[in-house]
C-alpha cells in the first residue's frame, strides 16, 4: 500500500518530471545578425531531443530564418552550452521544424503512441521569456473545438518562449508540442502524430528541401484538404432579416456568433445586427505578423428606423468599397497591395453588388488572399453586407468558396 | 456662286460672281480671295463661254487647280462643281438651279449640328478621361498625390485637346489657351472645392453634414464653369441659351453624382472627395446580369497582383 502510494505521488509531481527529462529540452534562438536592408528580429522558442541529433521546435520560432537566412542564425542552449544548429525540415501549417544539433544529446524523448485520456496530468517543458528552463503542470481536455486546424487543448499556462517545447504526460511520453495560447490557462498543443510524419520525412530525406518551396507546397497542400472538406456538404444556413445567408460549414464546427451589434448610430437612426464565422486555421509565417489559412465569414444586417434608402445603403456601404480588411500584415515584405473590382448581379432574387479584393504572398506561390463583399440591394427598409475573407487559397478553390457562398445568399421577399 | 469650304466641308464664305472673267487668289484684288499660304496671288479665273457656260482655268499658278483630285488646266463648271485651289477647297454651285435652295438649307443645318455633336464627343471623351483617371489613383492617396502632376497633364491636356478640336469644327478656331486654362483651373477647383470645406468645418466645429453638402454644390459649380468656359468657346449660342443649357447639365450631373455616391461604386472611390459629386450613373440603374462572373475576376485579379509580385 505504502509503495502504490509513493509511485503515484511520484508519477504526479512536477520535480520528479523536471529532474528526469529537464536535459533533454533545449532552447532555440534564430538571432537576427546585423543588416541594414533587412529588420532583423530575435526569436525564442524551445526545443526536445527525438533522437540523439534532432531537435523538434514550432516553424514559428525559426520563420526568421527561412525568409532571410542570410541575415539570420541559429543558435541551440543546451544548459550552458551553446550547439550550432540546421534547419532539416519545416511544416507550417501544423507550426512543426526540425533542427539537426550538432554533437550527441545525452536523452530524448519518444512520442505517445495516441492521445491520453481527458482530464490526464500533462506537464509543458520550456523556456519562458527567456529566464530558464521552466515546468508548467495541467490537464489535457481533448481536441480543440471550433477550429479549423487539429489542436490538442491543454489547460495549463503556456507562455511565449515555450513554444516548441514539449508537453509530456506522467509516462514521460510527448503528447503534444506547446504551440500558442490564448490566456487563462487555456493553451494548444500540435499533437504528437504530426510530428511523427515530419520526423519520417527527415529520416526519408537526403538533404534539406528549399525552404520557401517547401512553406508553399505544404499551404497549397493544406488549403486543398480543407477545401475538400469545407466543399463536402452545402453550407449551414441562417437568417438575418428577410434574407438567407451562410452561416457555416457543416463540415468544420468553427465559433460562430450572432446578435446585435453597438455599431447602432447614437441618433438611432437605424440598427445593426451581425452574424460571424470565425475559422482561425492559421499558419504562422512570422510571429505576431504574419498569417495565413485564416477563413471568415460576417453578415451584417442594417435596418432602418427613420432613414430614407439612399441614407440606409450609403450608411451600410461605408467602408464597403474601402481596402480595410481584418488581416493586416506586410505590404513591403509579404503582400502585395489588394486589388479590388466591383460587379452587380443578381443571385436568389437578391440584387447584389459584389466587391472582390486580392493579393498574391510575394514569398508564396500558388496561394493567395482574398476578401468578397456583397451588399444586398432589394428592400429599401433594409440590407445585409455579407463578407467571406479567405486567405491563403489557391485560385480554383478560392472561387469554388466564394461561388457556394454567394449561391447560399436568397432573399424572402 | 462660290462657296468656300473648311478644312471640314462646312462653308467658310459665298461670294456671288457677277463679272466675267472673275478672279480667285490670295491678292487682295482677287474677286474671290482665298487666304491660304499655298494660293497664287491670282490662282484661277473663271470665264464665260460663248454658250454661256462657264469654264475655271488655272492661271499659272504654283500649285494648280485640282479637279476629282486630278490637276488640270481648266475645268467646266456644272450644276455643283468641287475644286482645290492649292489647299483651299473651292465649291463652284450655279445659281439659276432650284436645287440650290434645298442644298443651303442642308447646309445650314450641317452648320449647326457639329457643334451639338462636338460638344457630346467632348463630354464623353472627357468622362472617358476621368473614368481612366480615377481608375487609374484608385488604389491610395499617397500613389495619387505622386502622379498628380503627370495626372494633371494628361487630364487637362485631354480635355483641352478634345475641347479644342470641336473649337476649330465649329470656328475654325483651336483657341488651345482657353480650353487650357479653363481646364486647369477647373481642375484647381474642384480640389479646392473637396478641401476646403471640410477644413473649414473642422477648424470652426460645424457639423459634417452641411460641409459635405457645400462641397458637393462647389464642386458642381466649378463643373458648370468649367462646362460654361469651353461650350462658350464652341458655340455661338446667346448668354441666356449657355446658361440654361449648362445649368441643365449641372443639375443632371448632381443626380448622377448623388446616386453614384449612395451606390457608392468602388471603381470610383479615389479618397479624393472629386469622387463623391463626380460619376456615371449609378450602377443600381443598369442591368444586373444573373451571375457574379467570379471566375474571370479572379482570373483579372490574379493577373494583376502576380504582375504587382513579380515587379518586386
Amino acid at each position: 500500500m505504502g509503495a502504490l502510494l509513493s509511485v503515484l505521488l511520484a508519477s504526479t509531481d512536477a520535480s520528479q518530471v523536471m529532474a528526469q527529462y529537464g536535459d533533454r529540452v533545449a532552447e532555440v534562438q534564430v538571432l537576427g545578425t546585423q543588416d541594414v536592408n533587412v529588420d532583423a528580429r530575435t526569436v525564442i522558442g524551445s526545443g526536445f531531443w527525438l533522437d540523439a541529433h534532432l531537435l523538434v521546435t514550432n516553424f514559428h520560432v525559426v520563420s526568421e530564418l527561412v525568409w532571410w537566412p542570410k541575415s539570420h542564425r541559429l543558435q541551440v542552449l543546451h544548459g550552458a552550452t551553446r550547439l550550432k544548429g540546421r534547419l532539416l525540415e519545416i511544416d507550417p501549417p501544423h507550426d512543426l521544424a526540425i533542427i539537426e544539433v550538432e554533437g550527441e544529446a545525452p536523452a530524448h524523448f519518444t512520442l505517445a503512441a495516441q492521445d491520453p485520456v481527458r482530464g490526464a496530468a500533462l506537464f509543458a517543458l520550456g523556456h519562458p521569456h527567456d529566464i530558464g528552463l521552466s515546468i508548467v503542470d495541467g490537464t489535457f481536455n481533448g481536441l480543440v473545438e471550433g477550429q479549423l486546424e487539429e489542436l490538442l487543448h491543454f489547460t495549463g499556462a503556456l507562455n511565449p518562449g515555450m513554444s516548441g517545447g514539449p508537453c509530456v504526460d506522467e509516462a514521460g511520453e510527448v503528447v503534444g508540442v506547446n504551440v500558442a495560447t490564448r490566456g487563462n490557462e487555456v493553451s494548444f498543443l500540435v499533437p504528437a502524430h504530426w510530428v511523427k510524419t515530419l520526423y519520417e520525412r527527415v529520416k526519408a530525406q537526403q538533404s534539406p528541401p528549399d525552404f520557401s518551396q517547401r512553406v508553399a507546397e505544404t499551404v497549397v497542400e493544406s488549403q486543398q484538404t480543407l477545401t475538400q472538406e469545407l466543399l463536402s456538404q452545402p453550407m449551414n444556413k441562417t437568417t438575418l432579416g428577410a434574407w438567407d445567408l451562410p452561416a457555416g460549414w457543416p463540415a468544420k464546427d468553427l465559433r460562430a456568433w450572432g446578435g446585435p451589434l453597438n455599431e447602432s448610430d447614437p441618433d438611432d437612426l437605424f440598427a445593426v445586427s451581425g452574424y460571424q464565422v470565425l475559422g482561425d486555421a492559421m499558419t504562422v509565417l512570422r510571429p505576431d505578423a504574419e498569417y495565413t489559412g485564416q477563413v471568415v465569414l460576417k453578415h451584417r444586417l442594417y435596418e432602418a428606423k427613420s432613414l430614407g434608402s439612399v441614407q440606409l445603403y450609403r450608411r451600410a456601404g461605408q467602408g464597403f468599397s474601402r481596402d480595410e480588411h481584418d488581416s493586416t500584415g506586410d505590404e513591403e515584405e509579404f503582400h502585395t497591395s489588394w486589388s479590388c473590382d466591383a460587379r452587380v448581379f443578381t443571385q436568389g432574387g437578391s440584387r447584389l453588388k459584389s466587391h472582390l479584393c486580392m493579393r498574391a504572398y510575394k514569398k508564396i506561390d500558388g496561394v493567395y488572399d482574398y476578401v468578397l463583399r456583397a451588399m444586398t440591394f432589394d428592400d429599401p427598409k433594409a440590407t445585409v453586407v455579407s463578407e467571406l475573407q479567405l486567405y491563403g487559397f489557391s485560385v480554383a478553390n478560392a472561387e469554388k468558396l466564394q461561388q457556394r457562398f454567394l449561391e447560399a445568399i436568397s432573399w424572402k421577399r | 456662286m462660290v462657296e468656300v469650304l473648311s478644312r471640314f466641308g462646312l462653308v467658310r464664305s459665298r461670294h456671288r460672281l457677277s463679272q466675267f472673267p472673275a478672279t480667285l487668289g490670295r491678292a487682295p484684288s482677287c474677286d474671290v480671295i482665298l487666304d491660304e499660304a499655298d494660293v497664287s496671288a491670282v490662282h484661277a479665273r473663271v470665264v464665260r463661254n460663248a454658250d454661256g457656260s462657264l469654264t475655271l482655268e488655272d492661271n499659272g499658278s504654283a500649285n494648280g487647280v485640282r479637279f476629282q483630285r486630278r490637276k488640270t488646266p481648266s475645268v467646266p463648271l456644272g450644276v455643283r462643281t468641287d475644286v482645290r485651289l492649292g489647299s483651299a477647297h473651292v465649291r463652284f454651285v450655279s445659281l439659276t438651279e432650284p436645287v440650290a435652295k434645298t442644298q443651303l438649307f442642308r447646309v445650314s443645318r450641317l452648320d449647326r449640328w457639329p457643334a451639338v455633336f462636338a460638344g457630346l464627343v467632348a463630354f464623353v471623351t472627357s468622362e472617358l478621361f476621368l473614368d481612366v483617371y480615377l481608375k487609374a489613383t484608385r488604389v491610395r492617396a499617397s500613389e495619387v498625390m505622386e502622379s498628380l502632376l503627370g495626372l494633371t497633364i494628361v487630364l487637362v491636356g485631354g480635355w483641352a485637346f478634345v475641347w479644342s478640336l470641336a473649337s476649330r469644327v465649329t470656328h475654325g478656331r483651336s483657341k488651345v489657351v482657353g480650353h487650357l486654362a479653363a481646364g486647369f483651373f477647373a481642375l484647381a477647383g474642384v480640389n479646392w472645392a473637396g478641401v476646403l470645406p471640410p477644413y473649414l468645418s473642422s477648424m470652426l466645429r460645424l457639423p459634417p453634414m452641411p460641409s459635405s453638402v457645400l462641397r458637393a454644390v462647389l464642386m458642381i459649380a466649378v463643373l458648370a464653369w468649367l462646362v460654361f468656359q469651353n461650350l462658350s468657346r464652341v458655340v455661338s449660342w446667346s448668354r441666356r441659351r449657355l446658361l440654361v443649357t449648362v445649368g441643365t447639365l449641372a443639375l443632371i450631373g448632381m443626380a448622377f453624382g448623388f446616386t453614384a455616391q449612395f451606390a457608392s461604386d468602388s471603381r470610383y472611390s479615389t479618397g479624393l472627395p472629386l469622387t463623391d459629386v463626380q460619376g456615371p450613373p449609378a450602377l443600381l440603374l443598369g442591368p444586373a446580369p444573373p451571375d457574379a462572373d467570379l471566375g474571370h475576376r479572379i482570373a483579372a485579379l490574379q493577373k494583376e497582383v502576380d504582375a504587382a509580385k513579380a515587379e518586386h
